[in-house]
């Protein structure tokens, strides 16, 4: 019998009301929503905070939505949350289930999966000899991971994969909440469960977290799994899916068209075939898993240190066309600030000059501005606030007052708009591990239990 | 004509947080194909474009069933750096819109 899968993305966007409720009246068997990311940098991870993206009000939305409908219509309810998914953040998503479940008057029994590894964990298994190769060959990765890289983060995460989402649904459970699991994870699970195949699982797990989050899509879609080939379809009566808006999404965000490496194998696409079975909906098939050892991805960040930025609007045509004498000027600075404040910590810092080169940098083809305005973002980062502070307030003290070709503006030759002129940015990290994993146990690194919502004591 | 000018969608992302992905699809199978025989996307194009080595890029992908191409490679600045300019990577496919396409 086919199973039908409702899949959203608890990430705090907005969804139409109207197409959640189409989808709840499709009959839905489960509702699986990613919840967690890596893809607003590193600070999410690094930072102890139980909300960031779109905060606590952005996940109530969502968590109300999805565990209201599932309670509703006695289904599970899966999804990974806490932003970056460590356990500071599922502790955040878990407050809001009892703000929800207690605001609902429902009382709901879920898996709750711990995606954080405690350093202990990877400092016995580099103890045991277990090797960690980075997940790829780019210079800002250590090659393997070492206990220093362990010992420098701040919080180090693993994407699950289905298993340990598995095995919490075996224990009779309203739904799963996870900390920091692969997207295709929380998709897949049921449908393994029922017998579906890796290859069809995991084709369209992977359709099903991207089609929530990427393209020209909106959530939620509509997934009906029956053996050997799935049919998507939007909940959104405004939107379509065609075969190639489906075949898009099978490799977003993935370097290789014609195969993704997963826990446990690899899945392939090289025979995917996508069939449009009417306006709106498509009908997937031919995809097929190999088996491979079974491996999850590492993810960790460490403090780099505190970050101050100033943002100076430029006008003056003089000095638009004079921009990089005033570059020069501010790289300077910065030298000066290094001899001036010898012997303390070090910084660094980078000047965005959006209008000239800030988002394409060495690869903007267009050398020189074509605009009438630019604005300069000043960014530093050191482990000194004071340090840090004075770099930034020279090279936005540079930007007002330093010489350039044709030169009039003697006053000042920027405008700033905020006060105070130095913004604290708050702390910095940085992504110092992303390596690999191997398992023998896909378990065994997942701390699981049943927890009662609303949890007595929840405030 | 230019790649932008085939394309119905010309989009940048993330591979995770090290390496960028393009994926460029075509208006249709005429346009696919243009663009596949005329040999211009190639590792060193893409070096070329972006200012890499052309070891740094790890795939030019034409993709059949989707009439796509997809060009992955290394990021100079990851997105974990603090410094990132494009953290999510989302604006790192407009090099690719006007490369000529005989």
């Amino acid at each position: 019998m086919a199973l039908r899968v409702l899949a959203t993305n608890v990430s705090g966007y907005a969804w139409p009301l109207e197409a959640w409720e189409r989808g709840l009246e499709w009959g839905p068997d489960v509702i699986s929503a990613q919840g967690t990311t890596l893809d607003d940098g590193a600070y999410l991870l690094g930072a102890s905070e139980m909300y960031t993206r779109g905060g606590r009000l952005g996940f109530d939305r969502a968590a109300d939505l999805v565990l209201g409908a599932a309670h509703k219509l006695r289904i599970p309810a899966i999804f990974s949350a806490g932003d970056s998914g460590h356990d500071v953040g599922l502790e955040g998503a878990l407050r809001v289930i009892d703000d929800v479940t207690r605001r609902r008057d429902m009382q709901l029994r879920l898996g709750v999966i711990s995606g954080e590894l405690s350093k202990k964990y990877l400092l016995e298994k580099l103890d045991a000899g277990v090797r960690m190769p980075r997940l790829v060959d780019h210079p800002a990765l250590p090659p393997e991971l070492t206990a220093e890289d362990v010992e420098s983060c701040t919080h180090i995460v693993a994407q699950m994969g289905p298993e340990p989402i598995m095995r919490a649904l075996e224990g009779g459970v309203d739904g799963v909440v996870t900390g920091r699991a692969l997207d295709e994870a929380v998709h897949m699970a049921i449908p393994l469960m029922r017998g579906i195949g890796r290859g069809l699982a995991c084709h369209m797990a992977k359709i099903a977290e991207t089609a929530q989050s990427g393209g020209t899509w909106r959530a939620p879609h509509l997934i009906e799994v029956e053996e050997g080939h799935f049919t998507i379809k939007p909940a959104d009566a405004t939107t379509r899916c065609t075969t190639t808006s489906v075949a898009s999404v099978a490799f977003y965000e993935r370097p290789d068209p014609r195969s993704i490496a997963y826990p446990g194998g690899t899945l392939n696409l090289a025979g995917a075939r996508y069939r449009q079975v009417d306006d709106v909906s498509v009908e997937v098939s031919g995809a097929s898993w190999s088996d491979a050892p079974y491996t999850v991805k590492l993810e960790g960040a460490r403090l780099v240190g505190r970050r101050f930025l100033g943002i100076a609007g430029v006008r003056d045509p003089a000095m638009v066309a004079g921009i990089h004498f005033v570059l020069e000027a501010v790289e300077e600075a910065m030298a000066k600030v290094r001899t001036d404040f010898a012997g303390t910590a070090p910084f660094r810092h980078s000047l965005r000059v959006f209008g000239l080169n800030a988002v394409l940098q060495d690869a903007e083809p267009i050398r020189d501005t074509l605009g009438h305005e630019l604005g300069i973002v000043v960014d530093v980062v050191s482990s000194d606030e004071d340090v840090g502070r004075v770099a930034c307030y020279r090279a936005l003290h540079t930007l007002l007052m330093c010489d350039y070709p044709g030169r009039k503006s003697t006053s000042g030759n920027v405008a700033w708009s905020m006060s105070p002129e130095v913004i604290e940015a708050g702390d910095a990290y940085e992504f110092a591990i992303h390596h690999l994993l191997p398992l023998d146990d896909p378990l065994e690194p997942f701390s699981s239990s049943t927890v009662i919502f609303p949890r007595k004591g929840a405030a | 004509m230019k790649l932008g000018e085939l394309a119905s969608i010309l989009r940048s992302k993330n591979a995770g947080p090290y390496i960028t992905t393009c994926d460029v699809f075509f208006i249709g199978r005429d346009e696919y194909e243009r663009v596949e025989g005329s040999g211009v996307v190639t590792p060193q194009k893409i070096a070329d474009l972006y200012a890499i080595t052309v070891a740094d890029v790890l795939g030019v992908h034409f993709y059949e069933p989707a009439l796509a191409l997809k060009v992955s490679f290394l990021k100079p600045v990851d997105s974990g750096d603090v410094f990132s300019p494009d953290i999510a990577g989302s604006s790192q496919h407009i090099p690719l819109i006007d490369v000529e396409i005989p």
